[in-house]
């Protein structure tokens, strides 16, 4: 097991190594002028001269992209030209509210996707099925953004059931401050005993989080449906009733232990979608997390942070693929002895 | 490949299918006749009319107007426009470009298969869509730009699939046969490989459709895609997303176009899907 | 003679879609087995040797309605409700394939666990009983039998584990579907061995079913050939396969490459065995007669000729 973790994380640095050489000549391509971009339109001869020494663009290119690689590794990820703070301090300031939202949404998107798949399965071809598979092929074509505004339209418009932006209530920074410790909010509530924090916070999580994991709900329960219909025509379900072995544990032991590693690989891509997903998610609900972060630096072409969220979002896609296959190791003895 | 009329049969007997099938076509028609369906063909291409601004869904303006007067529905009907051609186009670019590839790495080998698919795995490496934003972002924003960027994200999945494909045609006893009888690579790739991946590039690209509609209102709706004044759909959600409380109309009718037009091809690819691949439908 | 442990009467599947009967593969077949003995039921692919077994389990598919009785020795008529007891109990199941009859991502021992804890042992005696069964069944290394992978394991020692789980209760019935098909000759020829020292020793009785006349002459006290969902001939195999009757019978001997009881070279059986039983009008297996005559036409009955029961309308004696 730890052999195969070893070289799944080597392949990993492999290909996160490329994902450099893709930001890299993104960065140093496609903005012909950086002192342009830095300085505006009114930049001098002079300080674009300078600035491109400074950044060392008189070099050669192989030159640059080592320097480049030297410093994504030290942490020197540039400055934002919007914030004119350094990127890598912006990021990891607002990576741990995006990480929450990520975190509640796929669990929920998870749990009740196989509940639903097994639903499904349960009752295949019959109205249950069928009105699963509708649900779950309209999940996969609501337009986030619009579900969003729907959804603030419907439970805070009309029902004033939730908080319609937002993180916390702004009334929180001084009534019940949350003390920083890991720098995730609402974690950081909880074990400070901050139970109001936590409440709120998880108040105003109800209606993105539900957003993020619709599209996601939908192809997990989808896929669970498949694999334990596929998997309940195998043998060895056959063996296990010709046994006498108790339809419950034929269902939710034998079966559904079967049906998931490939889900692992669904879960998987569903939290590679949420990534992108909290773009959106993030901009309607004025989370302050990555993704608002994100959309804001694209629109103002901030490229140095543009740079340092793509790179970002490699590593975190990667982290996720990681996982998954050593979930599915786990899971499945015939891939780990691969 | 199975016949349309096949395809008719099954059509009839799947609800679902059929439902995909008709919606499809239904916006595909309103695309094409536009100018003569909307209401307001002048206002539906984003013309102003400032005497009408803020009105609710009524008689005479079925979806509302909008912040600038103009009639909701028209701009629906005409915002069918692009969000049609940049499916159809951002799908037939990735796919030639992707299939093209996938076929010269797929039947090459060798170092040419290993290049094209480590490119392919660097594209890979990034979450869905962040490469198109980012694209887009360094492009400039506008709808062809949206376009290009979608396509740049895209392709990897079809040289991926098709090579995948071509890779295990190649061994077969059929090419094996042609090879050897002198017939030209090109040829063994027209006529035996290339006829053998359209199913499943079928399959893969009824699928992206609705897809790439998402992708591509979502740029839209961030200000990365279409720009006003053009009437598209994902623009207009944006538009009306500040007065959602005030006037709901304005953002929830473009959004629902959206909806329905992505359920209607994921309905369809869903069918083609097991149509095609029935052993896809357990 | 003792008395039978199962009785099989009119057993019949129909396969229905939206509620009409689409195909009916298994038309009325009967049989008893008494305790100790050994039935072998023969006959080509598609005629319901593997539906006879799996019926009598109730293990068939949704779409799939039994008809007809079983009746077990000190349980009476097999219903849905006390088939829960019977199952792995009573009568014990060993299929085609070891290497999917298997839970892939389950080790051995956890498989087992789970069939001894539904015979009502707990973890020590079920501990125990597993490690005895494997043994008796002629594996060595159990300790890593047990802690194996299915994918781990050759079929010769799945198909063993197999037979150590239909052995963990004290089965009065053990229905075997074609247990050495999957696997290579020689070990399939252990396989078999096994089986029949097992009976001896424990008393079951046993349903073979193969489409192999050699193989099963080899262990079975009677047999009974099936064609088209139906009962053709049925006897002692002695009787049967030394003086086939039934033109089928014939064929299907003439048809073994190692059959030494029948001269005159290999013969196939001209055509196949009908896809569909609904189509069928008269005697089933006129179309691939080579006797046929205007008689044929009505579907004949079993009636016993020359100490067995044969359908056909042409044999006589």
């Amino acid at each position: 097991m730890l052999k195969f973790v070893g070289k799944r994380l080597v392949s990993a640095l492999f290909v996160l190594f490329g994902a450099t050489i893709i930001t890299f000549i993104l960065s140093r391509v496609i903005p012909s002028d950086p002192a342009l971009a830095f300085y505006g339109p009114k930049a001098t001869l002079d300080q674009s001269a300078r600035l491109r020494k400074e950044m060392g663009l008189d070099q050669s290119i192989v030159i640059q992209y080592f320097k480049y690689l030297k410093d994504m590794l030290t942490g020197n990820w540039g400055y934002s030209i919007s914030t004119k703070q350094p990127v890598l301090h912006e990021l990891m300031t607002k990576v741990p509210s995006t990480l929450e939202m990520i975190f509640v949404s796929i669990i929920f998107a998870t749990l009740f996707g196989i509940l639903l798949g097994i639903w499904a399965a349960k009752n295949a071809h019959k109205l249950v099925d069928g009105s699963v598979r509708v649900f779950s092929i309209a999940a996969v074509s609501l337009p986030t953004f619009w579900l969003g505004l729907l959804f603030q339209l419907f439970f805070v418009g009309r029902l004033h059931w939730f908080p319609a932006t937002g993180e916390f209530d702004t009334e929180l920074k001084f009534l019940n401050p949350i003390k920083h410790v890991t720098g995730f909010p609402i974690f950081d509530a909880l074990i400070t005993g901050n139970f109001h924090a936590v409440e709120n916070g998880l108040w105003h999580m109800v209606l993105p989080a539900l957003t993020l994991s619709l599209y996601s709900l939908g192809l997990i329960s989808r896929m669970i449906r498949a694999n334990l219909l596929e998997v309940l025509s195998q043998d060895y379900i056959r063996v296990a009733r010709a046994y006498g072995i108790k339809e419950r544990v034929v269902l939710f032991t034998l079966a559904l232990r079967n049906a998931l590693p490939p889900v692992t690989t669904v879960v998987g891509l569903s939290a590679a979608y949420l990534l992108t997903g909290t773009f959106f998610v993030e901009d309607v609900f004025n989370w302050p997390g990555i993704g608002k972060f994100a959309t804001t630096a694209l629109l103002n072409v901030d490229y140095p942070a543009i740079m340092g969220i793509t790179l970002l979002g490699a590593m975190g896609y990667l982290t996720i693929n990681l996982i998954v296959d050593i979930v599915q190791a786990k899971l499945d003895p015939r891939v780990r002895s691969e | 490949m199975k016949t349309l009329v096949e395809f008719k049969r099954y059509l009839l007997r799947n609800k679902l299918s059929l439902v995909g099938f008709l919606l499809v076509n239904f916006i595909l028609l309103v695309a094409l006749f536009a100018p003569w369906i909307a209401p307001s063909p002048k206002e539906g291409r984003g013309v102003e009319n400032i005497d009408h601004i803020g009105f609710g869904p009524g008689w005479h303006h079925w979806m509302g107007t909008d912040i600038l007067g103009r009639d909701v529905l028209s701009r629906v009907i005409y915002g069918a426009r692009p969000a049609l051609l940049i499916a159809i186009c951002v799908v037939l670019v990735a796919a030639t470009v992707g299939t093209i590839l996938g076929l010269v790495a797929g039947y090459m080998g060798g170092w040419i298969d290993e290049v094209i698919m480590r490119v392919c795995d660097l594209f890979l490496s990034f979450p869905p869509l962040l490469l198109a934003l980012v694209a887009v972002s360094l492009l400039g924003p506008g709808l062809t730009h949206a376009a290009l960027a979608l396509v740049i994200s895209w392709w990897p999945w079809y040289a991926r699939l098709v090579r995948g494909q071509a890779q295990s045609l190649k061994s077969r006893a059929f090419v094996e046969v042609a090879s050897a009888m002198g017939v030209g690579t090109f040829t063994i790739v027209r006529r035996h490989i290339f006829r053998n991946v359209t199913t499943p590039l079928i399959i893969q690209a009824a699928a992206d459709l609705g897809t790439v509609i998402l992708a591509a209102g979502s740029l839209a709706f961030i200000g990365l895609g279409a720009q006003p004044p053009q009437s598209d759909w994902g623009l207009m959600v944006a538009d009306g997303r500040g007065l959602v409380f005030d006037q709901w109309w304005v953002a929830t009718f473009p959004g629902l176009a959206i909806f329905i037009t992505v359920l209607g091809f994921n309905l369809l690819g869903d069918g083609m899907r097991d149509f095609l691949d029935p052993r896809s439908q357990k | 003679m003792s008395a039978p442990i199962i009785r099989v009467s009119n057993l019949a599947v129909d396969f229905a879609s939206k509620g009409i009967v689409v195909n009916t593969p298994l038309r009325g077949v009967s049989f008893e087995v008494e305790s100790g003995k050994t039935l072998g039921i023969v006959g080509e692919t598609g005629c319901g040797k593997t539906l006879t077994g799996l019926s009598i389990l109730n293990l068939l598919p949704p779409n799939a309605i039994r008809r007809g009785e079983i009746w077990l020795d000190g349980h009476g008529e097999l219903n849905s409700q006390n088939m829960a007891d019977v199952r792995g109990v009573q009568i014990s199941f060993i299929f085609q394939n070891p290497h999917s009859a298997f839970n892939p991502v389950f080790t051995i021992e956890k498989q087992l666990k789970i069939v001894a804890h539904r015979q009502g042992l707990d973890h020590h005696q079920g501990e125990r009983i597993i490690r005895d069964r494997l043994k008796e069944v002629g594996l060595d290394d159990i300790d890593r039998v047990l802690t194996s992978f299915p994918h781990q394991l050759s079929g010769g020692m799945l198909q063993r584990c197999m037979i150590a789980m239909a052995l963990l209760g004290t089965p009065k019935l053990l229905i075997a579907d074609e247990p050495t098909t999957a696997l290579d000759s020689t070990i399939a020829r252990q396989i078999l061995t096994l089986i029949y020292n097992l009976q001896k020793q424990y008393g079951f009785a046993l349903i073979l079913i193969s489409h192999d006349v050699g193989l099963v002459s080899d262990i079975a006290d009677n047999i009974a050939v099936l064609y088209a969902g139906r009962v053709v001939e049925t006897g002692t195999t002695n009787l049967v396969l030394s003086d086939p009757k039934h033109p089928y019978t014939k064929g299907l001997l003439q048809a073994i490459p190692s059959a030494s009881v029948v001269r005159g070279g290999l013969t196939a059986i001209p055509g196949q065995v009908p896809a569909n039983t609904l189509t069928i009008v008269g005697c089933s297996f006129a179309s691939r007669c080579s006797q046929v005559q205007a008689s044929c036409a009505n579907d004949p009955a079993l009636k016993e000729i020359a100490g067995r029961n044969v359908a056909c309308g042409v044999v006589t004696r």
